[in-house]
């Protein structure tokens, strides 16, 4: 929270943002992080390039596959919020793009930036007043009191509980390392590398795990995108308002949030729920409506699950049959609206397209509480079997990547026959790094260990 | 009363920490005198015949590297040596000798009788003497006063010394000397704070009366060793060390007799350390460990003494006597003293600066076991920075202060100072959070420059200091200079050397990464320049374990960057409402010289080293 002189990166765009999402990266490495991320035409340094410039290329990953198309925009210190280099990556929308884009600065040598530390460095290096900086102070303090949804506490205290029970084995290891290390003519039980080896190779896999499974516990915390499809007089809207007025007191006001492409959030069990509608963009013209059939398309793509609303009394059309045909490969539920009407499609009709089928009638609400669940448990991917999916922000993910490396780091020492002193370095950093997750790093606690668990004289 | 004499600085003591502190002042120039309650005592070493091992050892050639006695002393004195954890890697070698009390002594005692600028006397201090709540000078037992701006308290076990065996106890220091009891009344209404902790020692015995054929034979290294930078390494072992165990019957005694054992009747009230704990709390703590190891080590060469390590007491003398004779080569065994515990006073080190003056009373300095430590070693490394800086105080200097990085110095006062102990504290590699860079071999190269400065180094230490500098940057310029192509000649070199071969061109500097080459090997096969066997190390280190140590010294940068944000001096916590409560109270009472050593308190959270942060910001804008 406190080291000023990183160079920190975060999303500067709100959760539920269309267009562009922006990353800022602030510090002395920031445009060092730059170059080692962005691709263009130029290749001269972004340092070397113009203040106040915008620049185009690509974000490109480290096998060189392009990640997003983006402008960079060029303000140098102390010219900018922060009075130190700052670089913004305007990239296109979407939490994957930018998460994606995130994760590959943060793994050139900037550090995730904590909450109001932007706003802190423009303090510190005299950009803003002091009544600005107690705003600070007070999103600071305001953040243990923030108020967090039921689904997102109750994957913390997991999370909480499994990093624990691995600090736990990390504290004896090292606790075990140590006093051979500090008490070397003790009359004690000698720790072996391969004891320690094998597991730290078990940690590292579970830390894996945690890893690849985080998307589930990121969807809780960020939120997930339902595409709702359908013909313009299937019942869409009043789906959508239904489910907006119910939830009505409880719909985050998210700003950034564009009306025009018909988004809406609502909140499910507490986890965020984006709602986008994809009317209006059936034209009669048919050229125009292919336009628009591969514009849906490409909103079921990015979606984690598509709604597809049929009315249940008409039979099927042909653009219902072609908004089926386009979900084939997609996570989606068929809702069978106007259950308040005589039916003529029934839902049998529709197994064949191997999506679930519910019926609701959107002017009753029958049928709602039932589509809400299992809108959200199929919107959530199924990797929870094992429990495993626990992290749920990005300073916690970033933090397991690190203690990950620093095992890493350790397992290699171990393995090259290196003097057991240089594992314990990256040991102590992988067990501080857990502890930041938990809030414990008193680094007094294995000298504690030592003394409650070895007798020990001279 | 009359006043005898002014100085500069007094010490009271003449321990380990008493001797580095007269020396230090006396050799920046202040008129030092020291006081010592017995001068046929000084630099006493009233429990093991010992000095170094792990972080102990670090911290005898840091006072070494700053110009101080102990390791020069040791060296000229000791009977055996040996280097701990060779296996574990460079950062964590230790250093050990087992010494010649006597000697050890006597060598000091002419080494302080013959230091200029510095008077050695028997005095009892009775009375700290103030004026306006400055330090002013002492009193003795005679009436007599000692006018002084500086006073360094290196009281060790003596202040209210309560010497425990069995249901035997009386008021006295180690070895039937006597003990302060004015004193700590004095300290009390200056308003200091005091501790009472408790420490113990084994038995000594009868050579003569040990069966050693029953027992490990533990000779010193081979190798030439040194603690001193300026010594010559060399094999200096005249005695050896004696290793047996405890056993069932060992236990059993100790156990039907723990009714009458001080620790555990109430009599001992003091809090004694957990990593040197009585035989008596072994058992307890660890009632399923079957047996526990003992050293038996020579107290010196002109006596018949042996030191039981592993077997300090409190027991009444018959259990004592039955305890050690059912363990193997004791059977026999005859106690020339026997073991006891010792409660004193010391002070709550959170009191003093990180210069180790206290904050209370200006001109006050405290070191050593008074400062709630244990060891030789640490007493001796707070000496040495307690009688810099009375000097430094004396001469209006700026304080003298290692930080964390720099030394394991550092790390004991910052530990004492910021944390506090609530039992005597000990050094160990594992509370140094830059092991790889704080080893015992660098101590010259991170401290002799600093002692220099000081004017604690002489031109002799310096001269060595300056030529190993350079030879270091000569022998890894020549290693750099070595090209080797993988041409069929050097092929066979590196098969000579039983090391890999070669695909692309390289320097002997990175050849010498390789963990199955080292310097002379290479310079078997390579044109090499021949180098000084410390020089040598050096560079081994500095090249094999390259990548870990430059991670380390980024840490030590970004640690750096708080303990450079220094506390205003004014600074009024209780008014800082962003502050925990908590934070308010503690950062009051430690009153932090820089955030760093604010991040360290307990009860200190990251939030409000944040605040803390942005408040440093709003005054150092206000000054401007």
């Amino acid at each position: 929270m406190y080291d000023t002189a990183d160079t920190i990166a975060a999303i500067a765009t709100p959760l539920g943002e269309s267009g562009i999402g922006v990353i800022r990266i602030s510090g002395s490495k920031a445009y060092a992080v730059g170059d080692a991320v962005f691709k263009s035409s130029s290749e001269v340094p972004l340092a070397n390039r113009r203040d106040r410039s915008i620049q185009h290329g690509m974000i490109v990953s480290d096998d060189g596959r392009p990640i997003d198309e983006v402008l960079l925009l060029i303000m140098k210190g102390p010219h900018s919020y922060t009075a130190e280099d700052v670089l913004e990556i305007q990239c296109h929308g979407g939490y994957k793009a930018l998460e994606e884009i995130l994760a590959q600065v943060l793994s050139h040598g900037a550090r995730l930036a904590n909450p109001g530390e932007f706003t802190q460095r423009a303090f510190v290096n005299g950009r803003i007043d002091l009544a600005q900086a107690e705003a600070v102070m007070d999103v600071i303090q305001a953040k243990s009191d923030q108020g967090l949804t039921n689904a997102v506490s109750q994957l913390e205290g997991r999370l909480s509980k499994a990093v624990g029970a691995m600090r736990k084995e990390l504290t004896d290891f090292i606790t075990r390392l140590e006093v051979m290390i500090d008490y070397p003519e003790e009359d004690l039980e000698d720790i072996t590398v391969p004891d320690v080896a094998g597991s730290i190779r078990t940690q590292i896999e579970a830390l894996d795990e945690m890893l690849n499974a985080s998307r589930e516990g990121r969807m809780i915390r960020d939120g997930v995108m339902a595409a709702i499809a359908g013909t313009p007089n299937a019942g869409k809207s009043s789906l959508l308002n239904c489910l907006l007025q119910s939830d009505r007191a409880i719909v985050t006001d998210v700003p950034g949030t564009t009306r025009d492409v018909l988004e809406e959030w609502i909140s499910l069990k507490g986890v965020p729920v984006c709602l986008v509608d994809t009317a209006g963009i059936r034209e009669t013209d048919d050229r125009v409506e292919q336009i628009g059939v591969t514009k849906a398309k490409s909103y079921m793509d990015k979606a984690d699950i598509t709604v597809v609303v049929i009315d249940r009394s008409r039979p099927l059309s042909e653009e219902d049959k072609r908004i089926l045909a386009a979900t084939a490969d997609k996570n989606a539920l068929i809702v069978l609206n106007k259950l308040d009407l005589p039916a003529v499609v029934g839902e049998g009709d529709l197994t064949a397209y191997g999506h679930p089928v519910l019926s609701i009638s959107a002017s009753t609400g029958e049928g709602l509480e039932v589509l809400k669940n299992r809108l959200l448990e199929q919107a959530l991917p199924r990797t929870n079997q094992s429990g495993s999916a626990l992290l749920t922000n990005t300073r916690h993910i970033e933090l397991v990547r690190q203690s990950r490396e620093a095992l890493s780091r350790a397992l290699k020492t171990m393995e090259d026959g290196m003097p057991v002193d240089f594992a314990v370095v990256d040991l102590r950093e992988a067990w501080s790094l857990l502890g930041s997750i938990t809030g414990d790093t008193v680094h007094d606690d294995i000298v504690e260990e030592i003394f409650s668990r070895f007798c020990l004289g001279k | 009363m009359f006043t005898v004499d002014t100085y500069d600085v007094i010490v009271i003591g003449a321990g380990h920490a008493g001797c580095e502190a007269a020396l230090a002042s006396a050799r920046l120039g202040a008129k030092t005198l020291m006081a010592t309650l017995n001068l046929d005592n000084i630099a006493l070493m009233p429990c093991n015949p010992a000095v170094g091992g792990p972080g102990k050892s670090h911290l005898v050639r840091e006072i070494d590297a700053l110009g101080g006695e102990m390791g020069i002393n040791t060296d000229k004195t000791c009977l055996q040596m040996r280097m701990l954890n060779t296996g574990k890697g460079p950062a964590v070698y230790s250093l050990r000798a087992q010494s010649d009390k006597k000697l050890y002594q006597m060598s000091m005692t002419k080494t302080l009788e013959n230091q200029d600028n510095l008077d050695v006397k028997q005095l009892m201090i009775t009375d700290l003497l103030l004026e306006d709540g400055v330090v002013s000078g002492v009193r003795t037992e005679l009436d007599e006063v000692y006018k002084a701006p500086c006073v360094i308290l290196a009281t060790g076990t003596y202040l209210k010394g309560k010497i425990i065996i069995g249901d035997c106890t009386y008021s006295g220091g180690p070895i039937g000397q006597r003990s302060a009891e004015d004193l700590s009344g004095s300290l009390l209404k200056a308003g200091i704070k005091l501790m009472r902790f408790k420490t113990g020692t084994p038995a000594r015995v009868d050579r003569r009366t040990l069966r050693t054929d029953e027992m490990t034979k533990q000779e010193g290294d081979k190798d030439g060793h040194a603690f001193s930078f300026l010594s010559e390494r060399k094999n200096r072992n005249k005695a050896c060390c004696w290793l047996t165990f405890t056993n069932e019957e060992t236990h059993k005694i100790i156990r039907d007799n723990l009714d009458r054992a001080p620790m555990c009747n109430g009599v001992i009230e003091g809090i004694g350390p957990r990593y040197c704990p009585s035989i008596e709390s072994k058992i307890l703590r660890f009632a399923d460990k079957k047996r526990h190891q003992l050293f038996v080590e020579p107290e010196g060469e002109s006596t018949e003494e042996m030191y039981v390590q592993g077997m300090s007491t409190s027991m009444p003398a018959d259990v004592q006597y039955a305890f050690l004779r059912t363990i193997p080569g004791l059977e026999d065994v005859k106690i020339m003293r026997p073991g006891y515990a010792i409660e004193y006073d010391c002070l709550d080190p959170t009191q003093l600066t990180p210069w180790l003056e206290t904050k209370k009373i200006p001109g006050l300095f405290s070191a050593g076991q008074a400062n709630g430590t244990s060891g030789y070693e640490e007493a001796a490394a707070q000496g040495l920075i307690a009688g810099i800086n009375a000097a430094l105080k004396v001469q209006h200097k700026d304080p003298f202060v290692l930080t964390r990085s720099e030394a394991y110095i550092g790390v004991l006062i910052d530990d004492l100072v910021t944390k506090g102990t609530n039992e005597p504290y000990r050094i160990m590699t594992s509370r140094s959070e830059y092991r790889l860079i704080l080893r015992q071999d660098n101590a010259d190269l991170r401290l002799t420059q600093k002692g220099r400065d000081l004017g604690l180094v002489t031109d002799a230490r310096y001269e060595a200091f300056t030529a190993k500098k350079s030879a270091i940057e000569d022998g890894i310029a020549a290693l750099k200079a070595v090209s080797i192509t993988p041409s069929k000649d050097n092929l066979a070199k590196l098969e000579a050397l039983g090391t890999a071969p070669i695909h692309t061109a390289l320097t002997a500097y990175d050849l010498l990464r390789r963990d199955d080459v080292n310097y002379e090997s290479l310079q078997t096969v390579f044109d090499l320049p021949d180098l000084q066997e410390d020089v040598e190390e050096e560079i081994e280190i500095m090249i094999k374990y390259e990548g870990y140590i430059s991670r380390q010294m980024e840490q030590v940068d970004k640690m750096n960057r708080l303990e450079k944000k220094k506390m205003p001096k004014d600074i009024v916590y209780a008014d800082i409402d962003t502050l925990s409560a908590e934070a308010r109270q503690k950062l009051d009472e430690i009153r932090p010289l820089s955030l760093g050593q604010a991040s360290r308190i307990s009860g200190v959270s990251p939030a409000d080293i944040t605040a803390l942060l942005i408040l440093l910001e709003q005054h150092n804008r206000g000054d401007k």
